[in-house]
């Protein structure tokens, strides 16, 4: 819903112009969660995804974060329990690709390890979906369909396979050391795994 | 000048509140639902617990009605307001007058309410209820929304000492257990065209925080589920600023320092519950649903498939399609009312949200005209009566003195018939 102006632009008599207006529409005024890291043009992308920098110390495509700040894993995580629930996603740009594609993945680690939530078992499972090959954007049936692009070739894809790759097991590390913390332990688990059911916008790997 | 105060009886869809006129509350609050035999009319199977001699009689309202569910028909008298059943709502009436309020209903006035853009005729049938079956003294039949907003006014909060016409002037927002409803009233008259109407209410509420609880696995026994999840709304839920932050607090941990273990925030409560059938009690935690629940008012899509508009926004365009000369009243005077706005912070992040449409829309007209009109400065306003405001705005009309000049009496209905109820001013010629 863009901002729409009716307007109804009439001369009088003697000269003035008087404007008449009609309807001024205003855009949807329901909250909605997007990265920050959007706005910049800055970022490399591959295939759709930008490649943003985050705090992780695995290989790969994505530079490393100099600051403390949240990075897109960060505010994925953030906003997780809270995009779960919208039957809409607007995205806004590259950066949000990458927060639709975090999303669907930390649902599916939460569905993984709601199975068997007990902690050696589920480290077990986590590293098997992080092992699991990403497959090609390009190939019909892949869950993010129009929203991934094709690349430009197979050097672009293989970034874009990587780039995921160092997602997962970045994503995969922090979500586990929240459910099954050293200092404080399950604390937050069932409360977490509550979401494991739901679907984001019906999708899945 | 009559010693017998003035009965108050608001049937809404969910609850009926009866009381005297002069009271803070009303004096019992029922659940609207009757229960009523399952073989009339035909001939009684003799039954060894047969209470009721009086096969007519043999009918329950309220709490009793759902006690008696298995051997009753048990069925809702009014449904989004309107009522449904007439038979129902006179066997309802009776009930409640002689059995709960006990009192005689020739020598009292009676207040009763309804929705509004209800018809003349349902006017009529109810004056005829009351006149012919009850023979009361006089019937005044008040608008809900317009009642509410009498509350607001005259109400124990408020210092006004006189007032005009001029002052009915609001937007009332009822949300009760079915439906939620957006009434703008200008100079006690509801704007027909303009009510806003929103499928979303306590009941979405109430479903969606026991299926939070079920998702989680707590122990939730199946026959007390939905007084549970009630119970947990009622008392735990209220309303946050922003969704993600809200979660952030939720994740604070702090250092307990008399044990020196890691604490959860202090956000997550435990409720007790006594299982009825067996006594048993168990806890049950309660996490993110405090929140999430009446976070729906602003977020419908996480409950409902297929509405998206927040009530901010109905509000909003229910405002925007009233004459232009009312609007800013309107804006200025927001009234709650209805169980489902007791939430903690309602008022508050409805206003907000309010004024950020308002305050939006105003840039978008200096920018296009060049001229900067006066801003408008939004007020959502609770009061201590909201869950029955209805109901206190009636028994503060009764016990005004101008309240005789404008019920109609028995004696008119007489001479004149039911059309006399077809209309009920608020005020008397010439106040």
């Amino acid at each position: 819903m863009g901002l729409k102006v009716y307007n109804n632009i009439e001369k009088t008599r003697n000269g003035k112009i008087l404007i008449q207006l009609k309807c001024v529409q205003l855009p949807s005024s329901v909250v909605t969660y997007h990265s920050t890291f959007n706005e910049e043009a800055k970022y490399p992308t591959a295939c759709g995804l930008a490649i943003l920098p985050i705090k992780t110390k695995t290989q790969g495509p994505a530079p490393k974060a100099e600051t403390e700040a949240d990075d897109v894993i960060d505010e994925a995580l953030a906003q997780f329990r809270a995009n779960i629930f919208f039957k809409n996603y607007e995205v806004r740009g590259p950066a949000d690709k990458v927060i639709i594609y975090l999303t669907v993945y930390i649902q599916k680690c939460l569905e993984v390890i709601a199975k068997n939530p007990v902690e050696a078992e589920a480290k077990k499972a986590l590293m098997a979906l992080m092992g699991e090959a990403v497959p090609s954007p390009s190939l019909p049936g892949f869950f993010m369909g129009s929203l991934a692009l094709k690349g430009k070739g197979a050097a672009e894809e293989e970034k874009f396979r990587q780039y995921c790759k160092q997602l997962k097991e970045e994503c995969g590390a922090r979500l586990f050391r929240i459910l099954f913390n050293p200092e404080y332990g399950t604390m937050d688990l069932k409360f977490w795994l509550a979401f494991s059911k739901r679907k984001f916008l019906k999708l899945s790997f | 000048m009559s010693q017998f105060s003035t009965v108050v009886i608001d049937n809404g869809t969910g609850y009926t509140k009866m009381g005297y006129a002069g009271n803070m509350e009303p004096s019992y609050i029922i659940p609207t639902v009757l229960a009523d035999a399952i073989n009339k009319g035909t001939t009684k199977v003799a039954s060894q617990n047969q209470k009721f001699e009086n096969p007519e009689l043999d009918f329950f309202i309220g709490d009793d009605a759902f006690a008696h569910q298995k051997s009753h028909n048990l069925q809702y008298i009014i449904r989004s307001g309107q009522i449904e059943n007439w038979e129902a709502m006179e066997k309802f009436w009776h009930r409640a007058i002689y059995s709960q309020l006990r009192c005689e209903p020739e020598e009292h006035r009676f207040i009763l309410t309804e929705p509004p853009l209800n018809t003349p005729e349902n006017r009529e049938q109810m004056a005829e209820i009351m006149f012919e079956t009850f023979n009361v003294k006089g019937l005044f039949i008040g608008v809900q929304a317009t009642l509410a907003l009498y509350a607001q006014i005259c109400g124990p909060q408020s210092d006004v000492k006189s007032f005009s016409k001029g002052d009915l002037t609001g937007t009332v927002i009822d949300s009760g257990d079915g439906v939620t409803h957006v009434f703008p009233v200008s100079d006690g008259f509801v704007i027909g065209s303009c009510v806003k109407h929103i499928p979303l209410a306590g009941k979405d509420i109430t479903k969606f925080i026991l299926q939070q609880l079920r998702d989680r696995g707590e122990p939730v026994p199946a026959d007390d589920a939905m007084d549970i999840a009630q119970k947990v709304k009622e008392r735990f839920g209220y309303v946050c600023k922003d969704v993600v932050k809200e979660y952030k607090k939720f994740d604070e941990k702090t250092l307990d320092e008399s044990t020196g273990k890691i604490v959860q925030s202090n956000k997550f409560k435990k409720y007790v519950h006594k299982q009825t059938m067996t006594g048993a009690t168990f806890e049950i935690d309660i996490g993110y649903e405090r929140f999430l629940g009446p976070e729906m008012f602003f977020h419908p899509e996480f409950i409902h498939n297929d509405w998206r508009s927040p009530l901010d926004e109905i509000v909003d365009n229910s405002i925007q399609s009233c004459p232009i000369d009312t609007r800013r009243k309107l804006y200025e005077n927001i009234v709650l009312s209805g169980g489902s706005t007791l939430f903690k912070d309602f008022d508050q992040r409805l206003n907000k949200q309010v004024q950020q449409r308002v305050d939006d829309r105003l840039k978008q007209y200096e920018t296009l005209t060049g001229q900067a009109p006066k801003p408008i400065k939004v007020n959502v306003s609770q009061n201590m009566v909201q869950r029955y405001a209805v109901w206190f705005g009636g028994s503060v009309l009764g016990s005004q003195e101008h309240f005789q000049k404008v019920c109609h009496s028995r004696e008119d209905y007489m001479e004149r018939g039911p059309s006399i109820c077809r209309h009920n001013p608020l005020f008397p010629q010439g106040f």
